[in-house]
C-alpha cells in the first residue's frame, strides 16, 4: 500500500482581523490525499476552499492541527517539483514572456533545457502556442489561467491543486483544459484537487470534498469518474 | 465617502501615504531651510558688510565754508552716532638728526584729531611705542627718519619758518588709505597713495602750528568732519542699504552745495556688497534649486511607483457607482492629506535643522514659509489629484482598471532630445565662458544691479540632458545587453540567469528610470559638495594670501619678529615657522612693498599657487628666484608700467641701515608675480632676502610665517601671550583674515547653505537608492508572490531582486558620479570670477563622497535584504487580490 501524498489532522486556520480580533477559516479539519485521487473541493465563498489548498500544498501553516507529506518528503521539497499549484487570479511572473513563464518552474529546478519541448507541447495541448512570446500584459486573463496551468503541469507534479483554474475560462475551452489536467496527471499518476464552484468541474472529478464556514465534512466518494 | 475613503487609506496603505509624505515634506524643507538661510543671511549682510568701514563720510570743508553750518547739515541729512573734525596741512617735509646722522624726508602731512575722536574711531590708530598724549609719527615716517619717542622732528612749513616737536609715540594708521583720501574725486579716478610721511599732532598744537600757514598758503590746508552713521537705520538688504546711503549723501550735498565735498566710504562699501548680496542670490539658484527639483521630481517618483494600484482604486470606485467629481475629491482629499502631513513634517524638519545649524531659534519668514507652502501644494495635486482629473477624461473605467503597457517611446527620446540638450549646453558653456563674461553686474556707482541670468542655461540643459542620456544608455544596456547580464548574474542565480536578463530586460524603462533617477541625487550631492570643497579651499587660499599664513606675526624692521622666530617656532601646534622681510623700495617715484624670503623655505610655512605667477609655475618662480641671487618677482602692473622683459636690470632704492637713506640698487628682473602672501593688490617686490640684507646692511626679518597642524587661532592665541611685551608685534590668524575679507564672495556666508546643501544631498541620494527601490519593489512584491508559490528558494528569490538593486545601484553611482563631475567643474568655470585667486583644480571631498557612497550602498542593501526576507514569507495571500 503507497504512502498518502497528504495527510492532514485537526487542522485549524486562524487570521486576524481588523478590529484585533480573530477570525477562524479552517476548523479542526482532516483527511487525507492518495495518489491518483481525483477530489473536487466544494464550498460558497469564503467557506475556506483556498486556506485548505494553501495548506495542502505547502504555502502556508496551519495555526493548529499537523499536515504532512508522507510520499512526497519536508515542506521545503515540495516546490517546484512535487506540488504545483493554480491560482484563480493571474498568477504570472509580469517581466517574462509566456513561454519564459511555463518554463519558469524547470529554469528553478535546473532542469530548463530539457524540458523546454515538453514546455511546447503543453501550450500546444492548450491552445495557446502563438502566445508564446507575448508577457503578460498583453494576453486575456483566460490565455494567462492556462499559462499558468501549463506552468503549473510541466514538471509533472505528485500532487496538483488548483483554486478555480477555469473560472476565467468560457465552458467549452473550461473542458478541454480540464481534460488536459486530467490527462496530464492520469500521465503522472499525480493527484488533483480542484477548488470550485462549478458543478460540471466538480462532476468530472471522482470524489467532491464540501467545506462550509471552515468546516470539512466528511469526505464522500462518488460511484463513477 | 471622503472621509470613509481616507480613513481606508491611512488604515489600508499607510506606506503609500508615507512615501508621498515624506517627498512632500523633504522638498517643502528643503525649500523652507534655503530660503529661511537666505532671509537671515540678507538681514546680517548689511551690518557684517559695513561693520569694517571706520569713517562711513568725509566731508571736507572749501577754505570760505562755514563749519557751524556744514556741521548741521550734516546731522540733518541723516541720523548721526560721531561727528569729529580732523585737520591737514601739507608740509614740505620733516627732518631729524639721530645717531650722528640728519634723516630728510621729502613732503609729508601733519594732522590733528579734535577730542573724543580716537574713541569714536578706534580703527584709525594703533599705538606701537610711547605714549598717545603729545606728536606721534606714523610707522613708516618713524623707519624714514629714525625716531623713536623722545627723540626731536623738525616740521618744514611751506612758506614759514620749521619748527620742532619732540615725538610722544609711535603709530600704526591701519585705515592710511581712507584717512588721507582726496575727497570729491571721480569715483574712477586711480586711487591716490597715503602720504608717506605722517605727523599727529594734538589739536591746540596743531592750530597754534598751522593757523599762520592757513594764512599764507590757505592751499596747503584741509578740514574734515568724519562722520559715523546710526547704523540701526541702515535697512538690511544691502542694495536698499546703498540707496539709502546714497540718498542721504545726495541731500546734504544738496544742504552744502559749495561749502563742502563728500567722501561717502559706507557708500562705496555697501556698493560693492550689493554684488555679494547677488552672489549670493546666484549661489542659491545654482546651488539650490537643482536640490528643490530632484526633491520634487523624487516625490513625484514616490508617487508615480504606486500609480497603477491608485488608477485602479479609482477604476473601481466608478465601478460601484462612484460620480467623476466624487472620484475627483477622493483624489482631492488624498492630495490635501499628503500635503498637510508633509507641511507638518517638513515644518517640523526646518525647524530641527534650524536648531541643528546654531540658528538658536526657528524665525519664521512668512514669505519662504508661504512659497514652501504653494510648492508641497502643488506636488500633492500633480502627483496624486492630475492624474484622477486626467483619467476621467480620457479614459474609459474598463481602461483604467486593466493594466496600460507603455510601448511606444516617449517623445524626447525618439527625438533624441537628450543629446540636442547637452550640445545645447556645451554651445551655451562654450558662448559664456570664452567671452570673459560676468555674472553679477553691479557697476561702481549705478544703483542698479543685474543677475546674468543667461549663465544659469547652461547647468541646467546638461543636468536635464545627462539625467535623460543615463535613461536612454541604461535603457539600451539592459535592453540590448541580455547575453552580457545573463553571464553577468550566472555567478549568483545559476539556471534562472536567463530568466533574470528577460526580466531585467522587459523591464528596461522601469530600471532606466531608477538609474536615472539615482544618478540625479547622486550627481547633486558630488557636483554640491565639489563646489563647496573648491570654493571653501579657495577662500582658505584667499584667507592665507591675505594673512600670509595660518598664522603670522607681523612686526617692523625696528622691532621685527625675525627676533622671535625661535620662540615662536616651539609653540605647541606649530609645524613650520618661517621668517619673510618686509620693506619699502622705490620703483622709480612709486613706493612698493618690498617682501625679501629665501625662495627654498618659503612654501613650509604657506602655500604658494601657481595661480600667484604669470608665465612660471610656484616651484619655477622660486627657482628662479634661488638661482638669481639679485633677482627680483616684480607684479603686473610694474611690468606694464615700466615696460619690462625678462632678464632686465631694474634699478630700486632702497634704505640703508647705515645712513637711513634711500640707494640705487641693482636687481635682475627674473618673473612675474600676481599674489604674493600679505602683499597688496596693485603692486610690490619680492626678492632673496640674503641679497637684501647684504645691500640694505639690516638683516631684521619682518615678518614670521607660521604653518599650523591644528587650529589657527589656539597658535595665534599662543604666539599673542608669547609676544605680549612687544606691542608693536602684532599676531593673526587665518581666521580673522576670513572675517576681515569682504570684497569678494566671501561675504557671503557660504558654510550654512553648504550645510544645508549637503545634508539634504545625503538624504536624497539615500531616498532616491533606498526608498524608491524599497517602494519600486513593494509594488512588485505579487510578482515575487508568484515566484515564491511556484517554488523559487529564497536564494533564487534574492537574486531575482539583488540583480535588479544592483543594476540601479551601479548605473546610478556611475552616471550621477560622472554628471556630477562635469556639473561642478561647469559651475566652478561659470563662477570662476568670484573665486580669487581662480582655483588650480577641483577639489574632492573625499569624505563626503564616501559618506555618500557608503549612504546610497546601505540604503539599497537595507531595501534589498528588506524586499528578499519579505518576498520569501507567506505570500499565497496576496495572489488572491486581483
Amino acid at each position: 500500500m503507497p504512502e498518502p501524498l497528504v495527510v492532514f489532522e485537526e487542522v485549524s486556520r486562524d487570521f486576524p482581523t481588523g478590529s484585533g480580533g480573530m477570525f477562524t477559516a479552517l476548523s479542526r479539519a482532516s483527511g487525507a490525499i492518495e495518489t491518483a485521487d481525483r477530489i473536487s473541493l466544494v464550498g460558497p465563498s469564503g467557506s475556506g476552499k483556498s486556506t485548505l489548498l494553501n495548506i495542502l500544498g505547502g504555502l502556508d501553516l496551519p495555526t493548529s492541527g499537523k499536515v504532512s507529506w508522507p510520499a512526497l518528503g519536508a515542506r521545503d521539497q515540495l516546490r517546484p517539483g512535487k506540488v504545483a499549484y493554480v491560482f484563480q487570479a493571474s498568477s504570472l511572473f509580469p517581466a517574462l514572456n509566456g513561454f519564459d513563464n511555463v518554463c519558469l518552474p524547470a529554469m528553478l529546478a535546473g532542469e530548463e533545457t530539457g524540458l523546454q519541448g515538453r514546455a511546447k507541447e503543453l501550450m500546444d495541448a492548450l491552445g495557446i502556442a502563438d502566445i508564446a512570446e507575448k508577457f503578460p500584459d498583453e494576453i486575456s486573463g483566460g490565455q494567462a489561467q492556462r499559462i499558468a496551468i501549463a506552468r503549473a503541469l510541466l514538471l509533472s507534479p505528485k500532487l496538483l491543486l488548483a483554486d478555480e483554474p477555469t473560472g476565467q475560462l468560457d465552458s467549452e475551452t473550461a473542458q478541454h483544459v480540464l481534460d488536459v489536467m486530467l490527462d496530464t496527471v492520469e500521465e503522472a499518476k499525480a493527484a488533483l484537487v480542484i477548488a470550485t464552484h462549478d458543478p460540471i468541474v466538480a462532476a468530472r472529478l471522482k470524489e467532491s470534498w464540501i467545506i462550509e464556514h471552515g468546516h470539512l465534512h466528511e469526505p464522500r466518494r462518488k460511484t463513477a469518474a | 465617502m471622503i472621509y470613509v475613503w481616507i480613513r481606508g487609506l491611512i488604515a489600508r496603505s499607510p506606506l503609500r501615504i508615507t512615501g508621498a509624505t515624506t517627498g512632500i515634506a523633504l522638498a517643502f524643507a528643503l525649500l523652507a531651510s534655503l530660503g529661511l538661510f537666505l532671509a537671515s543671511s540678507s538681514l546680517s549682510m548689511t551690518s557684517r558688510a559695513v561693520s569694517g568701514v571706520p569713517i562711513d563720510w568725509q566731508v571736507e570743508m572749501v577754505p570760505t565754508a562755514d563749519a557751524r553750518t556744514v556741521k548741521e547739515a550734516i546731522r540733518k541729512s541723516a541720523l548721526i552716532s560721531a561727528l569729529h573734525q580732523v585737520d591737514y596741512a601739507a608740509i614740505d617735509g620733516f627732518v631729524a638728526q639721530t645717531g650722528g646722522t640728519t634723516q630728510t624726508t621729502g613732503p609729508g602731512k601733519v594732522i590733528a584729531f579734535d577730542a573724543g575722536y580716537a574713541a569714536a574711531f578706534p580703527q584709525e590708530l594703533r599705538l606701537l611705542a610711547g605714549t598717545l598724549d603729545g606728536p606721534l609719527v606714523a610707522q613708516q615716517t618713524a623707519a624714514n627718519l629714525h625716531v623713536s619717542p623722545g627723540d626731536t622732528v623738525t616740521i618744514r612749513r611751506p612758506g614759514l619758518d620749521a619748527v620742532n616737536v619732540v615725538v610722544a609715540g609711535v603709530v600704526d594708521l591701519p585705515d592710511a588709505d581712507s584717512l588721507f583720501q582726496a575727497v570729491g574725486l571721480p569715483r574712477q579716478a586711480a586711487p591716490q597713495a597715503p602720504p608717506d610721511n605722517v605727523l599727529i599732532l594734538p589739536a591746540s598744537d596743531w592750530a597754534r602750528l598751522f593757523s599762520p600757514q592757513e594764512k599764507v598758503r590757505p592751499d596747503s590746508i584741509r578740514h574734515q568732519f568724519h562722520v559715523r552713521l546710526e547704523r540701526k537705520q541702515l535697512p538690511a538688504d544691502p542694495t536698499q542699504a546703498y540707496q539709502f546711503v546714497t540718498g542721504a549723501v545726495h541731500n546734504l550735498e544738496a544742504r552744502v552745495a559749495g561749502q563742502a565735498l563728500v567722501g561717502d566710504n559706507l557708500g562705496a562699501r555697501l556698493d560693492a556688497v550689493r554684488g555679494d548680496a547677488l552672489y549670493a542670490r546666484v549661489l542659491f539658484l545654482f546651488l539650490g534649486i537643482p536640490g528643490i527639483a530632484l526633491a520634487a521630481i523624487m516625490t513625484m517618483t514616490v508617487t508615480s511607483t504606486n500609480a497603477d494600484r491608485r488608477r485602479r482604486e479609482r477604476a473601481l470606485l466608478r465601478v460601484r457607482g462612484a460620480s467623476l467629481g466624487q472620484v475627483v475629491r477622493a483624489a482631492g482629499a488624498e492630495a490635501v492629506l499628503c500635503a498637510i502631513a508633509g507641511i507638518a513634517l517638513g515644518l517640523g524638519v526646518t525647524a530641527a535643522f534650524a536648531m541643528a545649524r546654531g540658528a538658536g531659534t526657528f524665525a519664521p519668514d512668512w514669505l519662504t514659509l508661504a512659497l514652501s507652502c504653494g510648492l508641497a501644494l502643488v506636488l500633492a495635486f500633480a502627483a496624486i489629484l492630475l492624474p484622477a482629473i486626467r483619467e476621467t477624461r480620457e479614459l474609459t473605467v474598463m481602461a483604467a482598471r486593466g493594466f496600460v503597457p507603455k510601448t511606444r517611446p516617449p517623445l524626447w527620446e525618439r527625438t533624441y532630445a537628450d543629446l540636442a540638450l547637452l550640445v545645447l549646453s556645451g554651445l551655451f558653456f562654450w558662448q559664456v565662458a570664452s567671452t570673459g563674461y560676468q555674472i553679477v553686474l553691479a557697476p561702481e556707482g549705478v544703483a542698479a544691479t543685474a543677475v546674468d541670468y543667461k549663465a544659469f542655461i547652461s547647468p541646467a540643459l546638461f543636468w536635464i540632458g545627462s539625467m535623460l542620456l543615463a535613461f536612454r544608455v541604461a535603457r539600451l544596456i539592459v535592453d540590448r545587453g541580455r547575453k552580457a547580464i545573463g553571464k553577468a548574474v550566472r555567478p549568483f542565480s545559476g539556471s534562472l540567469a536567463p530568466a533574470i536578463a528577460a526580466s531585467l530586460a522587459h523591464q528596461s524603462r522601469r530600471l532606466a528610470f531608477g538609474v536615472a533617477m539615482l544618478s540625479l541625487a547622486v550627481s547633486f550631492a558630488v557636483s554640491t559638495s565639489i563646489f563647496n570643497t573648491t570654493y571653501n579651499a579657495q577662500a582658505r587660499v584667499d584667507a592665507e594670501l591675505t594673512n600670509g599664513a595660518d598664522v603670522t606675526v607681523f612686526g617692523t624692521t625696528n622691532t621685527p619678529a625675525g627676533d622671535h622666530l625661535k620662540a615662536l617656532a616651539k609653540l605647541p601646534g606649530v609645524v613650520a615657522a618661517v621668517p619673510m622681510q618686509h620693506r619699502f623700495a622705490y620703483v622709480g617715484a612709486d613706493l612698493q612693498d618690498l617682501f625679501g624670503i629665501d625662495p627654498t623655505t618659503i612654501g613650509e610655512a604657506t602655500h604658494l599657487s601657481d595661480a600667484y605667477f604669470s608665465g612660471a609655475t610656484a616651484a619655477q618662480a622660486l627657482k628662479a628666484l634661488h638661482t638669481t641671487p639679485d633677482g627680483v618677482l616684480v607684479s603686473q602692473e610694474t611690468v606694464s608700467d615700466f615696460q619690462l622683459t625678462q632678464g632686465d636690470t631694474i634699478n630700486l632704492r632702497l634704505m640703508n641701515a647705515a645712513d637711513h637713506q634711500y640707494h640705487r640698487v641693482p636687481f635682475h628682473f627674473v618673473g612675474v608675480a600676481r599674489e604674493f602672501p600679505t602683499a597688496p593688490k596693485d603692486s610690490f617686490l619680492v626678492a632673496n632676502s640674503t641679497y637684501i640684507a647684504k645691500i640694505t646692511g639690516n638683516s631684521a626679518q619682518e615678518y614670521v610665517l607660521m604653518k599650523s597642524s591644528g587650529d589657527p587661532a589656539v597658535v595665534a592665541r599662543s604666539a599673542g601671550k608669547l609676544l605680549a611685551g612687544t606691542p608693536a608685534l602684532k599676531v593673526k590668524d587665518i581666521g580673522e583674515a576670513t572675517r576681515i575679507i569682504g570684497s569678494n564672495l566671501a561675504a557671503v556666508d557660504l558654510h550654512g547653505l553648504t550645510r544645508i546643501e549637503l545634508t539634504f544631498a545625503a538624504i536624497m541620494a539615500a531616498a532616491a537608492s533606498g526608498l524608491l527601490l524599497l517602494l519600486g519593489l513593494f509594488e512588485r512584491r505579487r510578482a515575487f508572490a508568484v515566484l515564491n508559490v511556484i517554488g523559487t528558494r529564497p536564494g533564487q528569490l534574492a537574486a531575482f531582486i539583488w540583480s535588479e538593486g544592483l543594476l540601479v545601484l551601479a548605473g546610478g553611482l556611475f552616471f550621477g558620479a560622472g554628471a556630477g563631475l562635469a556639473t561642478a567643474w561647469m559651475l566652478v568655470k561659470l563662477l570662476t570670477g568670484v573665486f580669487d585667486p581662480p582655483p588650480e583644480s577641483l577639489v574632492w571631498p573625499v569624505g563626503y563622497l564616501a559618506i555618500i557612497i557608503a549612504f546610497v550602498v546601505a540604503s539599497s542593501a537595507i531595501a534589498l535584504a528588506i524586499t528578499s526576507r519579505t518576498a520569501a514569507g507567506p505570500s499565497a495571500g496576496l495572489l488572491r487580490d486581483t
